[in-house]
């Protein structure tokens, strides 16, 4: 345990220190760290899940509370508080269908029961969560090959073994299982960008001109995607101030073989008339289609609705966000400093507080974040493919559980 | 653990195996006393900034520029700072980062703290010098390796320095932080500093660099407009160097400095500019206010509130307009908070409270009506109901009562405790500690006067001062309102201000620079602009420095060379005493004071030190025989010194030096102080412009420095009414002196005068011009005069007025009967009993018998009620003039003596205007230089001229009420009656301005045949005059004022 908590101190000290950049690397350490807290936690015979969960939001309330912006690692702690919730959910459907089917193991037949095990055990865990809560759409679609194809070792109800060996392997079993799909989830983050980039060709046509403002990773890996396949098409950048991360994006396109053209922030209405698609990276979705990005992008996403441009946001769904924004443009946002916008040395004499009366008369805001609305978006694409924004709460649903919505409970008054 | 792996691996390439960890030296302790009084509590690293102790900030900056092993070097209060180290994340913190103490009571300095990390032996490689009070967000990765790169290339490079572009005020001429203003000179291209300056005198207008810096490069940029950051890298050659030469002190002002000047090692340092990034060093309060908003300003982003930096678990809030909140902050409805304010956790602020600008620690309580404007106020401070704070310090615990007013500058330390509706004086410093006594740090503040040399000397003037204000704050509150019942008086004593006097304490202050002061500061730029014109002058066409200058402004190596050339001046002046030959001892001294690189000025200071010590050789048992010594002394030595005194500098050096040894070593002068300095005078030692300078000089010091000038008031302020004797006065006295002298000493001279003249009364038979001043003097003074019988005196019988201020003569009829025409009183004295010729009437005789006389030899004539001395004479000759009360307006205490000096000659007629020299035979153009038309002259200059008069107009728009043009003496009279004296400054500023600008030729703004009316300046006095002047000035009409113009202006203008 020790050796945990020194990790999770480490990752928090590393968040609060903003030495973690971009919501794609705090994710994937996010849920490194917490299959790490899964795998050293002791469970008890009883209550396995709730030990397992109380760990998590303990260590997960600690993570949120250290860099509050960054809300991807909110997300991905209640995805895995999900994840442990959905598979206890299954070892109990399992157990309880062991249960039932050595009961009734004299009327049915044994062929089946010996054949598919963890069919039928899923079947009834589905059949018990859609029990439990409206059917998702995935849970539908994906959920029982899915299942299926996770392996789970004898649970062989039937077998006369003792009771204190059957409650160990269903220990070992949860944590297995909440690590296997933890492990997924990894590996789902780590891919995101080459799922999204997969439906790009759908989405760019020949001789379009897309445009786009700083540089997101998954827009240049999406672009990048359609000119792989030989879509030929023209990119508009916006160099985005006072970062400039449009020019390092126009500097990697060029570099790629696309047609590039890079125009100031405040050219982009101008521009935007001869614009087929507006595509932008976002910092996060929120639950009701609402999307914060790099500052600026709202101001895009206006232009475009004037035009009646589509305003496609391309996004890693460990971006989707269950929480409402409330307030997003100053709660949510991070204020750099000032550097980046001013030379302090040119501007020293207008800071002299001495001979200004005291109070400082510049004063200089550098918001990370703008906050668009869910009505200017047409399109949101993520890894499990396109939604439009009044879909998000659907996706919302399927991947965090109701319960987790709020991490960090208040002490008790 | 995989991002430990990969740095594992990183570190076991072989590009790396040579890498040594990098390490950083953390000072603790500023080794300085400007945050007094808190620091006596609490060091200052610990104090909080933004609600985080400084420290904190510095450590997280190093933490994360990837320094792996810091030292810190605790002096003072090195307890607290270790526990707090030892709870804090720093120690605990598993990793790469690791924090030391190094603890060492003794150090005094920061040179002192770098010779004990050496005796450690603990740096291996180039190390980060760093203070504990250092806020910063820059990249050092970026410095680190140039200062590799140029210390592989030139293993001299031993040092870089973090600099930052920053505009240093203009009016101040310090930085935005309230240090001063720091000169460099750095090489663009290698970035090599050459020049580091930061005190520079910005009076003298000039400063002097090595012409050798330019020798063997191209280029040379000199910046102002650099902020030394007070971050170095610094190689470990650096702490040897400290341990080689012991007196290294301070960082810049001994190491840096002394590493520029010093050829011989031909160490280098480079400088690092930083552009984007933020550093700055709490120095004193200004830098804590000014970093302080920067800091909430988001300039050194990542280290603001909202990020978790720095305090471990509490989550602050921004809001919009820079409001920091922490959670469970309890505010009113009705409370505003307005922009640039961080509310501390648990603080709970009341009803109708307005905040801006502020910073409020954990746990507060504010009550309701509270207005809190730019202040800084820690934890647990309970302010109640109706405060008002504005631009002040207030630190833990502190307790204000209802209604408490503190104003702009006021620093509350720990748990003072302020009773109801007091009025806490701005500036003021309140701590439950007594101020300490001067003697208790004694050898620091030794150490710091040193080194700033002439700008402050602690006089025991000054240490009183300071003892006396010391009061127990408790006992003056309750007598201020004693009446109140539910009064309950605070706690906490006054600190009077330690370092500089009040004069500097709006210059380090949390608060603003009063708007009074910013005015008062831009007239003076105002008058620093023509300044040049006059400095130009005495720049030297070689790059050498001014001799003068050069030894006066001194650091402390000067200081410390001064008292070894007076020990030796001394020694010199022992042997003479001894009996050396006079000549070899000038001799003896020149080469002494070449050898020192010393003025004429200082020889004569020290000579005349030396003197004054062998005056006190003899013993003495009373103040006269002290006298009678020193006057000995003084005429024995006047021929040496008198080699020395070639200017007016060098008299006015002698006489500060000797009111210092008056001060300081030799107590026994101080009341014979103005009889000796009349004596010096008298013995033509010290002439009267140097005497006249030095008063001036005076009259701006404080009052304990002007303990002297009072004596000698009388000498100086009733010279004619305008400061300076006219020539006539100065006969006049002469002849005094010499008709006092003739009675009362006796010298050959006066003896063949005796026998050739008589007495001064005795009626002239010769064309003797000096002789017959000597009569009519001797004529005007008669009734001054008072006269005793003495042995061996010379008082003529018959023509003295001895007998009642009157002479024998015309007491009586038909004397030269029986009286011979040059017999003396003594000749009808026999064994002290009058013996009168038996011509003589006998009703005379009661009325001589009253006649004092004395058998002991002392002085047969004296003055009516004063000591004779040249200011009596000289008060004698002006006695029957007019006072006027308007000489203030030229001999005011504000005024350069530049200014007052133009005005004097104006009145004078000393100006050199075309009629004066064409009068003294030198050709120039005989018309004025502005207006081109008229002769020029001074009432043309600055009445007559149209120009002239229509810039006073505009000052002074009541001038133009005059009838006629006045002429200058008429102005200024007119000017006396109306002005109070707080418009005189001003008056008198505008108008010597105008005088400047009309008497300089060659003026920069000015064209031959264009009238710059328009010019700015000229709006500027206009603006100021409106502002100054308009209400007070337009307000008399014409007529009264003609009629108030009394002609005579005869009186105050020399022949």
């Amino acid at each position: 345990m020790p050796d945990v908590q020194t990790l999770v101190n480490d990752f928090v000290l590393k968040l609060k220190r903003r030495k973690i950049e971009g919501s794609q690397a705090s994710a994937k350490q996010t849920a490194e760290l917490l299959r790490s807290v899964v795998s050293h936690q002791r469970l008890p015979y009883i209550n396995q899940a709730t030990v397992l969960l109380d760990a998590v939001r303990a260590v997960g309330e600690q993570l949120i509370a250290a860099n509050p912006v960054e809300l991807a690692v909110g997300n991905i702690v209640r995805r895995i508080l999900h994840i442990i919730r959905e598979e206890d959910l299954t070892s109990t459907a399992s157990a309880m269908e062991g249960l039932s089917l050595s009961a009734n193991s004299d009327d049915d037949d044994n062929f089946e029961r010996e054949d598919h095990p963890a069919l039928s055990a899923a079947a009834v865990a589905a059949a018990a969560r859609s029990t439990l809560r409206a059917p998702s759409l995935q849970t539908l679609l994906e959920g029982i090959p899915e299942s299926a194809s996770a392996p789970h070792p004898s649970s062989s109800g039937g077998d006369s073994e003792g009771k204190t060996a059957e409650r160990s392997s269903r220990s070992k079993k949860l944590k297995h299982d909440v690590i296997e799909a933890i492990n997924e989830l990894i590996q789902d983050i780590e891919t995101c960008h080459e799922q999204i980039s997969e439906q790009a060709v759908g989405l760019i046509h020949q001789n379009e001109v897309i445009l786009t403002l700083g540089r997101s990773r998954t827009v240049k890996e999406f672009l990048c995607a359609a000119n792989e396949k030989k879509r030929s098409f023209r990119v508009f950048i916006a160099e985005g101030a006072p970062r400039y991360l449009g020019h390092v994006l126009a500097k990697e396109l060029v570099a790629k073989g696309l047609q590039t053209t890079v125009i100031t922030d405040s050219a982009v209405f101008a521009m935007i008339s001869r614009v087929n698609m507006v595509i932008v990276g976002a910092h996060a979705i929120m639950a009701n289609g609402g999307v914060i990005a790099p500052v600026g992008i709202n101001m895009v996403a206006l232009a475009a609705q004037r035009h009646a441009v589509p305003f496609v946001v391309v996004a890693g769904s460990h971006k989707l966000c269950p929480l409402y924004p409330h307030n997003p443009e100053v709660l949510l946002n991070d204020f750099k400093s000032p550097s980046d916008l001013l030379d302090f040395g040119e501007f020293s004499d207008c800071m002299d507080f001495s001979t200004s009366g005291g109070s400082p008369r510049l004063h200089v805001v550098n918001p990370a974040f703008d906050f668009i609305p869910s009505k200017l978006v047409s399109l949101f694409i993520t890894d499990t493919g396109g939604h439009s924004p009044s879909y998000i709460y659907r996706l919302i649903a399927d991947y965090y559980s109701a319960d987790d919505f709020v991490v960090q409970r208040r002490p008790a008054s | 653990m995989a991002q430990k792996k990969t740095h594992r691996t990183s570190s076991d390439d072989p590009e790396e195996l040579t890498r040594t960890v990098l390490q950083a030296v953390l000072l603790a302790d500023s080794f300085a006393q400007k945050f007094r009084p808190i620091t006596l509590e609490r060091p200052k690293v610990l104090l909080p900034l933004v609600n985080a102790p400084m420290i904190e900030y510095t450590l997280a900056w190093l933490e994360s520029v990837g320094v792996e092993e810091v030292f810190v070097f605790c002096c003072a209060h090195s307890l607290q700072v270790k526990s707090y180290l030892e709870n804090s994340q720093w120690t605990k913190q598993p990793g790469a980062f690791s924090v030391t103490t190094i603890e060492s009571h003794d150090a005094i300095s920061a040179g002192d703290a770098l010779r004990v990390i050496y005796t450690h032996g603990i740096i291996r490689g180039d190390f980060i010098l760093i203070s504990g009070d250092t806020v910063s967000n820059m990249n050092l990765a970026k410095a680190l390796s140039e200062h590799k790169d140029r210390r592989k290339k030139d293993p001299l490079a031993i040092m870089t320095m973090v600099i930052k572009h920053s505009k240093p005020s203009a009016l101040t001429h310090q930085t935005r932080l309230g240090n001063d203003e720091i000169i460099m000179a750095i090489d663009p291209r290698t970035k090599e500093l050459l020049y580091y300056e930061d005190k520079v005198d910005f009076s003298q207008h000039l400063i002097s660099l090595d012409k050798m810096l330019l020798a063997d490069r191209s280029a040379l940029s000199l910046h102002n407009d650099k902020q030394d950051c007070y971050i170095d890298i610094c190689s470990p050659e650096v702490l040897s160097l400290f341990t080689d030469n012991f007196d290294y002190q301070h960082l810049r002002r001994h190491f840096v400095k002394g590493l520029l000047i010093d050829d011989i090692m031909g160490y280098k340092i480079f400088t690092h500019e930083i552009q984007s990034s933020y550093a700055a060093r709490v120095d004193n309060f200004r830098s804590y206010d000014t970093i302080s908003k920067d800091i909430l300003q988001r300039w050194t982003y990542p280290f603001v509130p909202d990020v978790q930096y720095l305090v471990n678990g509490l989550q602050i809030k921004l809001d919009r307009e820079g409001i920091y909140k922490a959670p469970e902050v309890v505010q009113s409805r009705s409370a505003h908070i307005d922009s640039f304010t961080v509310l501390g956790n648990a603080t709970t602020v009341g009803d109708n409270a307005v905040i801006s600008n502020s910073v409020i620690g954990q746990g507060c309580t504010i009550g309701h009506n509270v207005t809190i404007e730019g202040s800084y106020i820690w934890d647990n401070v309970k302010i109640e109901d109706g405060c008002k704070l504005s631009h002040a310090l207030v630190c833990d615990g502190v307790h204000l009562r209802a209604g408490v007013v503190l104003e702009p500058g006021v620093i509350l330390s720990f748990k003072v405790e302020v009773g109801q509706q007091i009025v806490v004086p701005a500036y003021s410093k309140v701590s439950l500690l007594r101020q300490p006594s001067k003697q208790d740090s004694d050898e620091e503040l030794e150490y710091a006067d040193a080194n700033t040399g002439i700008i402050e000397s602690p006089s025991i003037a000054t240490m009183m001062n300071a003892q006396k204000v010391d009061f127990p704050r408790g006992t003056s509150d309750a007598d201020r309102s004693g009446t109140s019942e539910f009064y309950v008086s605070g706690a906490g004593y006054i600190w009077s201000s330690c370092e500089g006097g009040n004069e500097d304490e709006w210059r380090h202050s949390i608060a603003p620079i009063p708007a009074d002061k910013l005015s008062e500061l831009l007239l003076n730029a105002f008058a620093d602009v023509d300044a040049p014109d006059q400095d130009m002058s005495c720049i030297p066409a070689s790059g050498e420095l001014l001799p003068d200058s050069a030894s006066t402004v001194g650091d402390g190596e000067d200081y410390r060379d001064s008292a070894d050339f007076e020990k030796e001046v001394e020694a010199t002046f022992q042997r003479a005493l001894a009996g050396v030959d006079l000549e070899n001892v000038v001799l003896e001294i020149n080469s002494l004071r070449l050898s020192y690189h010393m003025s004429h000025a200082d020889c004569a200071g020290a000579l005349f030190h030396s003197i004054m010590k062998a005056a006190l050789v003899p013993p003495y048992s009373s103040k006269n025989e002290l006298y009678a010594n020193t006057v000995k002394e003084i005429i024995k030595w006047r021929d040496l010194l008198k080699h020395y005194l070639k200017t007016l500098d060098e008299e006015i050096e002698v006489i500060l030096k000797f009111e210092e040894i008056s001060v300081e070593t030799a107590r026994e002068f101080s009341p014979l102080f103005s009889n000796i300095l009349s004596c010096l005078y008298d013995k033509e030692v010290l002439s009267e412009e140097a005497i006249l300078s030095w008063a001036q000089e005076k009259e701006g010091a404080d009052e304990s420095d002007k303990i002297f000038t009072k004596q000698s008031e009388q000498f100086i302020k009733n010279l004619g009414g305008l400061g300076i004797p006219s020539l006539k006065a100065l006969q006049f006295a002469c002849c005094c002196s010499i008709i006092i002298r003739f009675y009362n000493t006796s010298s050959p001279l006066f003896d063949f005068l005796n026998v050739k003249y008589g007495s001064p009364w005795t009626p002239a038979r010769c064309k003797a011009s000096l002789w017959n001043w000597m009569n009519k003097v001797a004529e005007k003074i008669s009734p001054s005069l008072q006269f005793a019988y003495t042995p061996n005196c010379k008082i003529a019988m018959l023509w003295d007025p001895w007998i009642n201020g009157c002479t024998f003569s015309s007491v009586h009829d038909n004397i030269s009967a029986f009286i011979p025409f040059h017999a003396k009183v003594s000749d009808f004295v026999v064994e002290g009993i009058w013996k009168f010729p038996d011509a003589m009437n006998a009703d005379l005789v009661p009325t001589l018998n009253c006649f004092p006389i004395s058998t002991v030899t002392a002085n047969s004539i004296s003055w009516k009620d004063h000591k004779t001395s040249f200011s009596v004479y000289i008060y004698e000759f002006y006695k029957g003039e007019e006072q006027v009360d308007w000489f203030k307006l030229v001999w005011h205490k504000h005024f350069a003596l530049k200014y007052s000096l133009y005005a004097c000659l104006a009145l004078n007629r000393g100006l050199k205007t075309a009629d004066i020299l064409s009068k003294r035979n030198i050709m120039t153009k005989p018309t004025c230089s502005l207006c081109f038309a008229q002769p020029e002259s001074i009432e043309h200059l600055l009445f007559e001229c149209d120009y002239a008069y229509s810039v006073l107009i505009k000052l002074i728009p009541s001038l133009g009420n005059f009838l006629l043009r006045p002429r200058l003496a008429q102005a200024l009279e007119f000017l006396g009656d109306i002005l109070d004296s707080a418009v005189v400054s001003f008056f008198a500023f505008c108008f010597y301005r105008v005088a400047l600008f009309v008497f300089v030729p060659g003026w920069p703004f000015w064209q031959p045949g264009t009238i710059p009316l328009g010019c700015c300046w000229v709006q500027v006095y206009d603006d100021a005059a409106n502002r100054f002047l308009g209400r007070s000035l337009g307000q008399p009409g014409g007529n009264s004022i003609m009629a108030r113009c009394r002609g005579n202006s005869d009186g105050f203008a020399f022949d």
